[in-house]
């Protein structure tokens, strides 16, 4: 009878366990904070937010401050004209994500701390990495979004293959950049000058131009890396599309090596320049 | 005695709901209906109104040739009795209902627009992206959020003819499909987290049936008249009727 | 000595020497304009209208031609090929047979003019590859392409003239000059900016003074001109200049570019029947010298030549805050460190006059709103506060010691204008309204929330950039 009585016992608890949400979202990592240090966290986002970035995003996070609109004439007179990101349609461009996710927490506490040079989004290197988690979850609470979708997986990113920028690399990129319809909107010679170029608008209904590898550097950074993220995971809220679906994994550094010859930044290409 | 206190206390931890610091929307409930009751109707339009031609611009000659210079919208397709075709109508926060339908919803690239240009798509499936064409097609697929927003859901590359890819409907709402390659095409899809939506037909008319009893809200969307909300009770094993007239 | 071997050798050295003899009296006897002349003289004979024309044209010597040109100083042989460019039966002909197009030659004869005087090229060369001056002939002067010839009209007349009479691409290669800014770089004849080399005698420098390592095609000054107007960095890696052509305009800049020559042609040539003065009110002034850095002066543009922002200086918000006579002090002495060069006369050549001009038409956009006074003086500042502050708030886009520039959206802070000339009531009162239509943006109550304290302390704490090195 006792053994009955403490067999019971047991299951109970082992049922209470197993269907407390507490137990199942500790599987989850949204579970990682609890009220009150999540309140403390967005609080000293909040302060951080508003010394740095609220000039320019504003204080509802929708992109709106005072800085409005940037401008950056390129050294081919093409005039780019950038609005600070509207944070509260939850859509960003940089992400190890696929199409279409959220990015993962690491992206944007990489772009803080980076900041996007291309756009003169100023890096933020001299800050702790407590304050970057804190601006980022701050920064997340401006959407919905996170409340209503789960994050996906980090895009694994291996290192990129030896004959990356390789002459026959290149010349396979090259060929794929054609069949793939790159130039249409980016231009024979890469200087964002094709047929599309004048058609392409954002989420936001503003114009945008793209990217003239000539005489740019990437905002999310020029590495192999970078360049081949963007190719698998697309810009969100640009006309960029994701080509994860369409080109395996060694066409996408195929078309990294040629990409980089454009841009001028392979091995030999920088060895010329030193002259 | 003190053990069965115990136990009792225990067991009663069951009923209370910790939950964590974030919310969590609670997903839709499979029951099954007997007795259902049902929404019919008819979208009418206060007056007719004339279908716009778009232009097409494009540089390149050979999307010229094969695209054609302008076509027919197709914004209002207007009955003679003024129903309104490819209207939305669809219940909001249903939390418990039937099955949801097992279908995926084909997006096809063709002649250089996007077919179908309305239509329903059921959250759980997939959505079958497909160029027909042979040229360039980027399908740029994103929610329309407040404030006149969009949110990009998916944006798919689709440079060969007779490419396919299958992707997973994860989001619900009125979307709206756009090509950046051509800025002419256009499509909208709703997709629903619940199986009670419909398309009005030709006439106009449309019927949502197997709902459970109780009171909803509705949305009632159209491309070119926009959106309404308005509130029906649906009473067990009866027909309600739903009827509504855009005015322009 | 009569050994076989000298014997020999004396042989086959001779034979040598007489096949050079015998190759050179060949070639003199078969002569490129030989030939031509021949040629023509048999065109003559034989599309002659009556016999006394045929009997003029078997008469026809054959020689090479000279003319002559005292006052110019200039010997052309160019008409020992080109022997009928004067004939206007040859008007159909193919080159080098042709008739002078146009009627330039009918006001301009042969004997009084020469060729060379216009088309350049070697005029004493008695072939075509040396009289052209193309490819390894060193050379300074090769002949100028055709869409260039223009520009030897504006040697001796007047624009009035060539605008009405035929020779609009000159004119126009002028006005876009003065419209373009490019004075704000290039001096001509003593005046404008000293960021480029200065213009003077351009069109008269020979190819040797053009670093042609990556001038595409013949490397000649034309192209070179040519091709650093439509791309500058392509010629010059490491060149700032900010001109961005649309189609023609590079080839009607060359025109004019070519016009601009250290020489002076004779009076008795000169014929100048209208005086023409280019326009000096403000707004020319302003094409002339500050378009091409700042365009229209409404918008703010970090540039990437540059590589910092280059201010609005026409922007009304702008305007509110600077008054004419602080805008002048920065105009006079440019800010240093950057882009900007100082535009008083010892610097630029300008007279004071012309810049008050210039100030006045970029003044002119300025609305009759005044701002609320800041009163800086009326603060007691402390500069640790500022430095606090400024680090928080002001260093992502001004740079930790005021540089810009580096990709860093904010202008430079750290120059001497603006610590010496400008007023820390003009610095106070741009942080508290910001600049609309740029991105500094406004600190003050209204805007991003400083207190009045606040702002004069950082003004105070910009204003020791200067000490600092």
């Amino acid at each position: 009878m006792r053994v009955f009585k403490i067999l019971a016992l047991f299951m109970a608890i082992a049922l209470l366990l197993i269907s407390s949400p507490d137990f199942i979202s500790a599987q989850d990592e949204d579970a990682e904070y609890d009220d009150a240090a999540y309140e403390a966290l967005l609080e000293k986002g909040k302060e951080y937010y508003n010394a740095r970035c609220e000039a320019c995003h504003g204080a509802d996070g929708d992109g709106k401050g005072f800085v409005d609109i940037i401008r950056v004439s390129e050294k081919n007179g093409r005039v780019l004209e950038i609005y600070p990101r509207d944070f509260t349609v939850g859509v960003y461009k940089f992400r190890s994500t696929a199409t279409g996710c959220l990015p993962d927490d690491k992206d944007l506490m990489g772009t803080v701390k980076r900041g996007i040079t291309k756009s003169l989004m100023p890096p933020q290197d001299n800050i702790s990495s407590e304050e970057t988690e804190a601006v980022v979850e701050y920064v997340k609470s401006f959407s919905e979004r996170y409340e209503e979708e789960d994050p996906c997986d980090q895009i694994s990113v291996a290192d990129p293959p030896v004959w990356v920028a390789s002459e026959k690399s290149i010349e396979k990129g090259k060929k794929i950049y054609k069949d793939m319809k790159c130039w249409e909107c980016h231009g024979d010679l890469g200087k964002g000058d094709g047929p599309k170029s004048n058609d392409i608008t954002d989420d936001w209904g503003k114009r945008l131009l793209p990217f003239n590898f000539v005489t740019g550097e990437l905002k999310r950074g020029s590495t192999a890396e970078n360049v081949y993220m963007t190719f698998t995971a697309g810009l969100d809220g640009t006309g960029m599309p994701s080509y994860q679906d369409t080109l395996n994994e060694e066409d996408r550094w195929h078309l990294v090596s040629y990409t980089l010859k454009l841009m001028g930044l392979t091995e030999s290409d920088k060895k010329t320049a030193s002259h | 005695m003190k053990k069965l206190v115990f136990l009792a206390l225990v067991l009663s931890l069951f009923i209370v709901d910790t939950s964590d610091a974030r919310k969590k929307k609670k997903k839709y409930e499979v029951i099954d209906v007997t007795n259902g009751g049902s929404i019919t109707g008819t979208i009418k339009a206060a007056s007719k109104v004339d279908d716009p031609v778009m232009k097409i611009e494009t540089k390149k000659p050979d999307e010229v040739e094969f695209c054609g210079t302008e076509f027919q919208s197709n914004m209002y397709i207007i009955s003679p009795d003024l129903g309104v075709k490819n209207v939305v109508v669809a219940l909001l926060k249903v939390k418990q209902g039937k099955a949801m339908p097992e279908k995926d919803y084909v997006i096809n690239n063709l002649k250089c627009q996007f077919e179908p240009l309305v239509g329903l798509a059921f959250k759980g499936n997939n959505f079958v992206i497909k160029n027909s064409d042979a040229l360039f097609h980027n399908t740029n697929l994103g929610i329309q959020l407040k404030g006149g927003k969009k949110r990009a859901v998916y944006n798919l590359a689709l440079p060969n003819l007779n490419q396919v890819l299958k992707k997973k409907i994860k989001t619900k709402g009125v979307h709206s499909i756009k090509c950046d390659a051509h800025p002419w095409m256009r499509a909208y899809v709703y997709s629903s987290d619940s199986p009670y939506a419909a398309l009005t037909d030709d006439s106009g008319k449309f019927e949502i049936t197997d709902i459970p009893a109780g009171t909803y809200k509705v949305l009632i969307w159209h491309e070119g008249f926009g959106e309404v909300k308005q509130e029906i009770t649906v009473e067990a094993g009866q027909a309600t009727t739903l009827d509504h007239t855009f005015s322009k | 000595m009569h050994s076989r071997f000298y014997l020999s050798l004396l042989l086959i050295s001779s034979l040598v020497l007489m096949m050079f003899i015998g190759m050179g009296v060949y070639r003199e006897m078969t002569s490129e304009w030989k030939t031509y002349q021949t040629e023509y003289k048999n065109m003559l004979v034989r599309n002659a209208e009556d016999d006394a024309a045929r009997k003029r044209a078997e008469k026809l010597e054959i020689g090479l031609r000279q003319n002559y040109v005292a006052s110019l100083n200039k010997s052309d042989r160019c008409m020992s090929c080109h022997i009928g460019v004067e004939n206007p039966y040859m008007a159909k002909a193919d080159q080098p047979f042709t008739l002078h197009s146009g009627d330039y030659i009918e006001n301009h004869p042969v004997d009084k003019f020469g060729c060379t005087i216009c088309h350049y090229g070697q005029g004493r060369a008695t072939n075509k590859k040396e009289a052209h001056g193309k490819g390894h002939t060193h050379w300074d002067y090769p002949i100028i392409p055709t869409k260039y010839i223009q520009s030897a009209c504006a040697k001796c007349h007047d624009y009035k003239m060539l605008q009405e009479e035929g020779a609009e691409l000159v004119v126009k290669g002028e006005k876009l000059f003065r419209e373009k800014g490019c004075r704000g770089c290039h001096k001509l004849n003593g005046v404008g900016g000293d960021l480029g080399k200065a213009l003077d005698g351009i069109g008269s420098k020979p190819r040797a003074y053009y670093a042609m390592k990556h001038v595409v095609g013949e490397h000649t000054a034309y192209n070179w001109i040519k091709q650093h107007f439509d791309d500058p960095r392509a010629i010059v890696p490491t060149s700032e200049m900010r001109v961005f052509m649309e189609e023609d305009e590079s080839d009607l800049l060359t025109t004019y570019i070519f016009s601009i020559r250290e020489e002076e042609m004779p009076s008795k040539y000169r014929f100048l029947k209208n005086i023409v003065t280019p326009p000096r009110d403000g707004e020319s002034l302003y094409k002339m010298f500050c378009v091409a850095c700042h365009g229209s002066g409404k918008i703010s543009v970090y540039d990437e030549i540059f590589d910092r922002t280059i201010p609005a200086i026409t922007n009304p918000p702008f305007l509110r805050s600077a008054d004419n006579k602080t805008i002048k002090n920065i105009v006079m002495e440019g800010r240093g460190g950057t882009q900007m060069t100082s535009w008083k006369t010892t610097a630029s050549g300008l007279k004071e006059e012309d810049v008050d001009k210039i100030v006045e038409y970029v003044a002119s956009s300025r609305t009759y709103e005044r701002p609320e006074p800041f009163n800086y003086l009326e603060f007691q500042t402390n500069i640790d506060s500022g430095m606090r502050l400024y680090n928080n708030r002001c260093s992502y886009c001004h740079g930790k010691e005021g540089k810009g520039g580096n990709r860093q959206l904010g202008i430079n802070l750290k120059n001497s204008t603006v610590q010496q000339v400008l007023d820390p009531e003009f610095l106070a009162l741009t942080i508290r309204d910001g600049r609309e239509g740029t991105p500094m943006p406004s600190f003050g109550g209204d805007g991003l929330g400083l207190s009045d304290q606040n702002i004069a302390d950082v003004v105070a704490y910009v204003k020791t950039f200067g000490k600092k090195k």
